[in-house]
């Protein structure tokens, strides 16, 4: 772990698996100083200098909800000695729901209906996520099940579609590599992360790009089904989401949020 | 007492009618400036003449913007004070922030209150200089030419605030330092240091009158414009579909600089308060504050019904389509929407969908629903340039060459061709379970089957299909 991103000096990793590494660290002086804050390395800065990320940053930063972060920057810096983009916000992230040991069931579906209507706040101001995994459903604490919605990825289902890595292909809706991003394709995602989180392993084993994406494009993808365990109106939602055709899907992620809550009422 | 109005001298249009004033840019037609003159005229003396004004204009873009490059502005009185209607490459300074349009050109809306000054100037132009006390110009009706205006407190000057001499702060990187550092696109012309009376801005942005599409905290009922008939604005800015947003594009002059609050043109000698102090972000090219950024305004996006397989805008080419009108590959069994079949139908014309993507080397996907192109500085080229091509920007590998544009990937009917542009170095291709690397003859195209790789300036990618071949 990188203890220096830009001026910001990194206290802990909150999440480094690779996906989308999360780090408290302390408020730089430049900004106030005292405190801690999160920051997060979005990707490498040579596929997206920050003038072309720029813009969708802002667009993303200007939705403002309880569920999503409270932007503080975006930036360039380095880390582990390559240079990245990443943002900052002063929501304190305790961890995130591909990391989390222990949690309940319905603390787990609490945390993803949060993020789902960070996903909807986004939405509504226009804006596609295009990231949504276990690994960018943060929690915020101190109670289980509180979260926000990470920062999207630097590629939002225009060009490039994507940038394989975050989110992981296996969360990808298959009509985001067919030129057809839309709330649907963060439904699906939403989808997808509720069955990894209910079953324990991510939609597909397979760890290899080139056929996934081929699958993806192809729209062949078929996700693992829900485990049997899972309780009957989680294992209908996440069927639901994973539709192919993005009109079985719910409409809008603030539905999946409200059936979630449902869900995690019931236990 | 109505507003003094001072005309920026220049080219362009400034009208005014009552207490309802225009301005258009000299790239707005001539049927453009009659219209908005005209219409200006008819409205004012209304009580809401402003948001009036803005909502016909609003419903119009609506439809489609005739001219999103011509830029105009709109102040009249509205049902919060003064609403201010922007479009094109245009900004606005309201005594508090520069507003424009994002994306640029776009358009937007906002209540502003009652501010004095109010300048109105082509986006990326510097700041006029403070009007002189005693200033006798004041346009009170008609039409005269001008590159934009100033709207001041009637009679009087307003009394000088004791800053009143200070530099505009919308600056300002390193106030503990006591040095203000410039900040804004071009036509920015540094003030004088700013002093101690600069205010600070820590955390959100002052209080912004800026009506932003509503989802914030609870994910509630959709926001929607609210209908003329209520004589309120729409709560919204707007932008328009298919702005790209790419690379330093559609910035306008205002190149390095987003239009959100504070980034944008510093004013000379302010006209009057002083202005908020940057971000400490302000003038470091690697840092963007995020804290006070203006919504996007680019709408709800659409619900799943709006997938429609292929985008109306795309070339049209022959193939089967289902019942619920998804356009498919001619030799597809079932739609690879909705799963229909596509047995007994007879082929018809219609969009063309992604026929696939180019997997690079970078983990970057890329969509294949035009023709790519693929180099150093793609996004220059006159094809990427007009719309007609998709740029691909990759720099070299090691040890290679990258030409600007090195080679396309070209999209034609229902096939995908590797085109070579000459480039030194050359491209390669290797067939799917194929023997080895060819080199491509100069000008050489090859039609490319799913699982291809290709190569160029040391890069790879893989062309993946979306349709089974
Ligand atoms: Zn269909």
């Amino acid at each position: 772990m990188a203890n220096q991103l830009a001026d910001y000096e990194v206290i802990g990793a909150v999440a480094d698996d690779g996906v989308l590494p999360c780090s408290s660290a302390r408020r730089p002086a430049r900004l106030g100083g005292g405190g801690t804050v999160t920051v997060w390395v979005l990707g490498p800065l040579a596929r997206a200098p920050l003038t072309s990320v720029r813009r969708r940053l802002e667009h993303v930063a200007a939705v403002r909800s309880p569920h999503l972060p409270d932007w503080l920057e975006a930036g360039a810096g380095e880390w582990a000695g390559r240079p990245v983009v990443f943002t900052s916000a002063t929501t304190v992230v305790t961890g995130t729901l591909a990391g989390a040991q222990g949690m309940t069931m319905a603390a787990k579906l609490r945390a993803l209906a949060a993020a789902a209507r960070g996903a909807h706040a986004l939405h509504e101001a226009g804006v596609l996520h295009g990231g949504i995994c276990p690994q960018a459903i943060c929690l915020t604490g101190p109670s289980d099940g509180q979260a926000v919605l990470a920062p999207p990825p630097l590629a939002d289902g225009h060009q490039p579609l994507l940038q394989v890595g975050y989110p992981p292909l296996g969360f990808v809706d298959p009509h985001l590599l067919r030129g057809e991003a839309g709330r649907w394709s963060d439904i699906w995602a939403l989808g997808a992360t509720l069955q990894a989180a209910t079953s324990g392993s991510p939609p597909f084993p397979d760890k290899d790009d080139v056929p996934v994406v081929q699958a993806l494009a192809q729209l062949l993808a078929v996700p693992q089904p829900v485990p049997p365990e899972a309780p009957p109106l989680v294992a209908e939602l996440a069927r639901q989401c994973l539709a192919t055709d993005p009109s079985s899907r719910p409409r809008t992620a603030s539905e999946v949020a409200d059936r979630l809550d449902q869900a995690a009422e019931l236990g | 007492m109505p507003d003094k109005l001072e005309v920026l001298p220049g080219p362009g249009l400034v009208a005014r009618f009552g207490d309802l004033a225009v301005w258009a840019g000299p790239q707005a037609s001539p049927a453009l400036q009659a219209h908005l003159v005209t219409e200006a005229q008819r409205l004012a003396g209304s009580p809401q003449c402003g948001d009036q004004l803005a909502n016909s204009f609003i419903s119009i873009l609506q439809r489609g913007d005739p001219e999103p490059q011509a830029p105009f502005a709109v102040v009249g009185p509205g049902a919060n004070g003064l609403t201010l209607f922007l479009h094109g490459p245009v900004q606005a300074w309201d005594s508090g922030r520069w507003l424009a349009p994002q994306p640029v050109p776009g358009w937007m809306v906002a209540p502003i209150g009652r501010p004095w000054p109010l300048i109105v100037l082509p986006y990326g132009a510097p700041p006029p200089p403070q009007s002189p006390p005693g200033n006798p110009f004041d346009l009170r009706s008609g039409t005269v030419p001008g590159a934009g205006f100033v709207m001041l407190r009637p009679a009087a000057p307003p009394t000088p605030a004791p800053s009143a001499s200070v530099g505009p702060a919308v600056a300002g990187a390193d106030h503990a330092q006591g040095t203000t550092t410039a900040y804004g696109g071009p036509g920015y012309v540094a003030g004088p240091t700013a002093q101690a009376p600069v205010p600070q801005a820590p955390g959100p942005a002052p209080t912004s009158p800026v009506l932003a599409p509503s989802p914030q905290a609870t994910a509630g009922p959709q926001a929607g414009p609210v209908g003329a008939a209520t004589g309120q604005l729409a709560p919204v800015q707007g932008g328009f579909p298919s702005q790209g947003g790419g690379p330093g594009q559609g910035g306008g002059p205002g190149q390095g600089g987003g239009p959100t609050t504070s980034p944008g043109p510093v004013p000379s000698a302010p006209p009057g308060p002083e202005l908020p102090a940057a971000p400490p972000s302000a003038g470091n090219p690697n840092l963007v504050d995020l804290r006070s950024v203006l919504p996007a305004g680019t709408g709800p996006l659409s619900q799943a019904g709006a997938v429609t397989g292929a985008a109306a805008d795309r070339p049209q080419v022959v193939g089967l389509r289902c019942e619920e009108g998804h356009m498919n590959h001619p030799r597809s069994a079932t739609c690879a929407l909705c799963g229909r079949s596509l047995s007994g139908l007879a082929q018809v014309s219609g969009p063309r969908p992604s026929l696939g993507v180019l997997l690079a080397d970078d983990g970057s996907v890329w969509s294949l629903e035009r023709t790519c192109l693929i180099g150093s500085e793609a996004g220059s080229s006159p094809e990427a340039r007009s719309g007609t091509a998709q740029a691909i920007t990759m720099l070299a590998g090691n040890n290679h060459m990258m030409a600007p544009v090195h080679c396309e990937v070209q999209v034609r009917d229902w096939g995908v061709y590797l085109v070579d542009r000459g480039a030194e170095g050359g491209t390669s291709v290797q067939a799917p379970g194929g023997p080895g690397w060819a080199l491509l003859a100069r000008h050489e195209q090859r039609e490319l089957a799913t699982g291809s790789h290709l190569s160029c300036g040391g890069r790879v990618f893989t062309y993946l299909a979306a349709w089974p071949g």
